[in-house]
């Protein structure tokens, strides 16, 4: 397994599958990951992470069903691991804690004033 | 109609042929879901757009199947475990490895520089297109018809030969001829020198295949218009339109002052083109001026067939018989010419020289360009040969000798199954490898030398690099060749070990090939020691040349350049004479002189001229130059007959000297029978010769003395002052003479230089072929020293076990000394014996090319002996001092 280290995009794709719960596959990431973030992303590039996280056993992945728009080929669902879901808390503590130190630093600079 | 059926079919089936088996249903289905929703929303277009785009992205490694192409085992394989073998082999035994590469590379330079110079002299004229007739150049051999002595080789020929020969000879097709000028264009009063203006026919273009740019060739035929070349008429015009211009001409040597109008613009001649002009002038405003008094009375009609210095060209109808035409050619010249030739018991010889041929006619004068030594570009490409053959002969060695250590790896081989063939193919490969290796450190030694050697050689060779075929032909097949021929031995001789012998252990080293290395090792000393002795020999002929006694005195002399004409006036004569006598007060200076020549400046001043006594003989081409009376004492010339000249001839242009050569080609019987006969000159006055000097050597040993006439007129005079001084306190007297110099001539640079200083460059063409000499015997002996210095390695390595048990049995050094060096000795000696005659024959050959030479001191024999046992000792000592110094108990206990 490689690091546990998540980057930017990977993580915008991790929260996006836990916001989309049951209904995540890769049309519907790509289209959550649009309509939140505003950026386009490919086919490809979304591959490309998707694959990397379950690698990195942040995701599941399990096929569901197939339809007739997709010419009768079986979607693949994802989830999030718990794994995958501490990652992200942790990279959300990070960054509070980064963050935090900025508001400190700030505050004293400016609240002494 | 429903979307599937607008998706993009070929993406489509590419995306099914590329992607993973176990990814394409998740990552098709994605893609046509968002195909089918694009196209609802934004039309097929769009969505068929996006498709694609969706699909190319999809492309990336981590989604593409892996193809099985080839099977599982393939040659291919083996191939690549070759290579890894090759790397781990060199790179192992890296000293080994870096002698082979530098030693091919060294080779490889060294002989596509040579072949690149001798190939771009091969290439001279070699552009004109001869598909429809050959060009030749008609030169002519005038002989004694009672003798039958050759009186002289000359290129050019007669005035009347052009356009006559065209409708007497049916062979010819087109004919034209040429006379060449130096002069000066002046457009809105700028002038610009023209060192290679030509005077011409129109028949020029259909002759030669130069490009005309603009123009029509028949304007050439018409008075007042001028064809320039693209490079001229920049250097003139800069961006403007230069066709229709008018410029004037001053011819440097004649009366000659024309106005033209340019009417064409021709591509530059080449490099490679014996034949070099930037402006081509029309024949009839020459032939106007030569009408009108160049011969005195004398008509061009009546002078036509005795106008000599016409360089005429033709082009002859396709398979034309050469012997033939020169039969015809010659009579055509006798008909004509009968009466003048009776009368001097002289005949003519037309011969012709093919464009391929013009480059290396030797022996002939007045050649447009001076033509190359055929037997100087052979020796190079010899040279060439010898190098290549060096370095591949070092190859064979070094990978021979190191196959032994590669013994064990090929038993095993075997023992697995390998077959012969495959065993060379890899060996093969590897030497591809090293020789690859070379060629690159090679390719790129010689980008950085391409300057360098170009300013050396003096011509652009390169400058055709990348369309020269010739290149590409000798750079591949010394490549290919060499990695062939010197893999091939290598290979073969490995392949030959018997498995067995060689995996129990008791593998003794190989005694095959040692008669080759041997010879090859021989060779290369021979080779190394006849380059030695050449060097050598060149160097004490050119040692001679410059010692010789030229008939002249030039010793402690500096010359003065006078002041250029614009800074003269009507008392500038009288100026430089009070100037002259003035110098003579410096202590310092014990003579001077004022000349319009000196001794090592090549003189173009000359003139066709006729004894005035015998207006029917043939015209000579007699070198005038200018001189003061001081001049015949000053360099101490020999008067062999008449009397000095004094002081109150000084300024009459009626008195000559002429020396032995013009007292011979003029005819006259003795030296007395010269003495106040009349010569007469075109346009100008007819002297009197009033004294005959004593030949002396103006431009060296290397040129055969020209006619020459020394005339006293003082008014064309004043190029040269030419001082005799002391050589003590050299800055101080020059300071003196500038001071003055300065005041006599306020304005004027003071401009010197010593007149040894320029003779000594006369000799510099030979100077130069020993340093490339030197140049390329240094390489072939680093080359050679590269390989001894490898193979010496091994082959003490190979005795020291014998060594190791001498020295138990109680060998002294020299004994152990004697056992290694036996080898080394015998091949020393007997390439010696092989190459001393070699060398003899040689120099020999070589030094039959100058009207003078040096008696061989035989002492250059045995030097390069010497030389090549110093090199040995450099190379190998180290290695058989440590093997003499080695430790028995050491290499005994190994076993």
């Amino acid at each position: 397994m490689k690091g546990t280290y998540l980057g930017e995009f990977q993580e915008i794709v991790l929260l996006s599958v836990l916001v989309l719960a049951q209904e995540a596959y890769g049309v519907q990431i790509q289209k959550e990951i649009a309509l939140r973030s505003g950026r386009t992303i490919s086919r490809g590039a979304l591959h490309s992470a998707l694959s990397r996280l379950v690698e990195k056993g942040f995701l599941d992945s399990k096929f569901g069903e197939a339809t007739k728009v997709r010419g009768g080929k079986s979607k693949k669902y994802y989830e999030v691991t718990n794994l995958g879901k501490s990652a992200l808390q942790e990279a959300e503590a990070t960054r509070r804690e980064f963050h935090k130190s900025i508001l400190d630093l700030n505050w004293v600079k400016f609240g002494a004033a | 109609m429903l979307p599937e059926e607008h998706i993009p079919k070929f993406h489509h089936w590419l995306f099914s042929f590329l992607c993973k088996d176990e990814l394409y249903n998740e990552l098709a289905g994605d893609l046509e879901e968002t195909f089918a929703e694009n196209y609802q929303f934004l039309g097929p277009d769009q969505a068929r757009s996006i498709y694609k785009k969706e699909v190319l992205k999809m492309l990336r490694p981590s989604v593409i199947r892996k193809f099985k192409v080839l099977p599982k085992f393939t040659p291919l394989d083996m191939f690549k475990n070759y290579f890894k073998i090759s790397i781990r082999s060199l790179w192992r035994d890296k000293e080994h490895s870096l002698v082979s590469i530098f030693g091919l590379a060294a080779g490889v330079v060294a002989s596509v520089l040579i072949f690149q110079y001798t190939n771009f002299e091969n290439s001279y004229d070699s552009f004109h297109d001869e598909s429809t007739g050959e060009i030749y150049r008609i030169g002519r051999i005038t002989s004694d018809i009672a003798t039958g002595d050759i009186i002289s080789h000359n290129v050019a020929n007669f005035h009347a030969f052009h356009p006559a020969v065209v409708e007497d000879v049916p062979e010819v097709g087109f004919s034209t001829h040429l006379l060449p000028a130096n002069g000066v264009f002046t457009y809105q009063d700028v002038g610009h020198n023209i060192p290679d203006g030509s005077f011409t026919t129109g028949s020029f273009f259909d002759v030669f295949s130069f490009e005309l740019l603009q123009g029509n060739a028949e304007d050439l035929n018409q008075p007042g218009t001028v064809f320039l070349s693209k490079t001229m008429a920049n250097r003139i015009f800069g961006q403007n339109d230069p066709m229709g211009e008018l410029i004037r001409y001053n011819d440097n040597f004649s009366n000659v002052v024309i106005e033209l109008q340019v009417k064409g613009i021709f591509e530059d001649t080449p490099d490679n083109s014996h034949l070099k002009t930037n402006a081509l002038m029309p024949m009839p405003n020459l032939i106007s001026f030569a009408d009108n008094g160049w011969f005195g009375s004398l008509r061009i009609s009546d002078v036509t067939w005795r106008w000599i210095g016409f360089h005429t060209y033709i082009r002859v109808l396709p398979e034309t018989d050469r012997p033939l035409l020169e039969e015809k050619l010659t009579e055509f010249t006798r008909k004509y010419r009968a009466p003048y030739d009776a009368s001097q018991g002289r005949q003519q010889i037309a011969v012709v020289h093919n464009l391929s041929e013009i480059h290396f006619a030797q022996g002939f004068n007045a050649q447009l360009e001076p033509s190359a030594d055929p037997r100087t570009v052979n020796m190079f490409t010899y040279i060439g040969i010898l190098i290549v053959l060096i370095a591949w002969i070092n190859f064979i060695n070094l990978a021979s000798a190191r196959a032994v250590k590669r013994a064990k790896e090929v038993g095993i081989r075997k023992a697995l199954g390998a077959f012969k063939k495959q065993l060379i193919q890899q060996f093969l490969l590897e030497t591809f490898l090293v020789n690859f290796l070379a060629l690159l450190l090679a390719s790129g030694m010689i980008l950085l030398i391409i300057p360098s050697f170009e300013e050396f050689v003096g011509a652009p060779v390169f400058e055709y690099f990348w369309d020269f075929s010739p290149f590409w032909t000798t750079y591949l097949l010394v490549f290919g060749v060499g990695a062939l021929l010197s893999g091939l031995y290598p290979a073969l001789a490995l392949t030959r070990f018997q498995p067995i012998k060689v995996l129990r252990g008791n593998f003794s080293h190989s005694t095959q090939g040692v008669w080759l290395r041997k010879s090859l090792v021989f060779l290369q000393f021979g080779i190394v020691l006849i380059m030695l002795t050449g060097i050598l020999g060149i160097r004490s002929q050119i040692r001679f040349m410059m010692n010789h006694d030229i008939g002249m005195n030039i010793d402690q002399t500096l010359i003065i350049n006078a002041p250029p004409p614009f800074l003269r006036d009507s008392t500038y004569t009288s100026k430089l004479d009070t100037y002259r006598d003035d110098l003579l007060q410096i202590p310092a200076i014990s003579g001077s002189t004022i000349s319009s020549t000196v001794p090592g400046v090549r003189n173009d001043f000359g003139q066709t001229i006729f004894r005035t006594d015998r207006p029917s003989n043939e015209s000579i081409f007699l070198y005038r130059s200018n001189i003061d009376p001081h001049f015949l004492s000053f360099f101490d010339l020999e008067l062999i007959a008449g009397r000095a000249f004094s002081e109150s001839l000084k300024g009459d242009r009626n008195v000559i000297y002429i020396n032995e050569q013009a007292l011979q080609e003029l005819g006259f019987s003795s030296p007395e029978d010269a003495i106040g006969k009349r010569l007469t000159y075109p346009a100008g006055p007819h002297p009197q010769i009033v004294g005959v000097v004593k030949n002396f050597h103006q431009m060296g040993m290397n040129y055969a003395v020209d006619p020459l006439a020394m005339e006293l007129d003082t008014a064309a005079l004043g190029t040269y002052i030419n001082i005799r001084m002391q050589t003590q306190n050299i800055p101080e007297t020059l300071k003196t003479l500038e001071e003055r110099y300065n005041s006599f001539f306020p304005g004027a640079p003071f401009d010197t230089f010593f007149l040894d200083q320029t003779f000594n460059d006369l000799y510099e063409s030979d100077k130069k072929f020993n340093s490339v000499l030197e140049f390329f015997a240094i390489v072939a002996i680093f080359i050679s020293s590269l390989g001894i210095f490898g193979l010496s390695s091994f082959l003490i390595n190979s005795k020291l076990k014998e060594v190791s048990i001498r020295k138990v049995l109680g060998a002294g050094i020299r004994e152990i000394l004697k056992v290694l060096t036996k080898e080394y000795v015998l091949l020393v000696s007997l390439a010696t014996l092989v190459s001393i005659p070699v060398a003899y024959l040689l120099i020999k050959q070589w030094l039959d090319n100058f009207l003078v030479s040096v008696t061989i001191n035989p002492l250059i024999y045995v030097i390069p002996v010497f030389g090549l046992v110093l090199i040995l000792c450099i190379t190998i000592g180290g290695k058989t001092w440590k093997a003499v110094r080695v430790n028995p108990s050491r290499t005994l206990k190994a076993e």
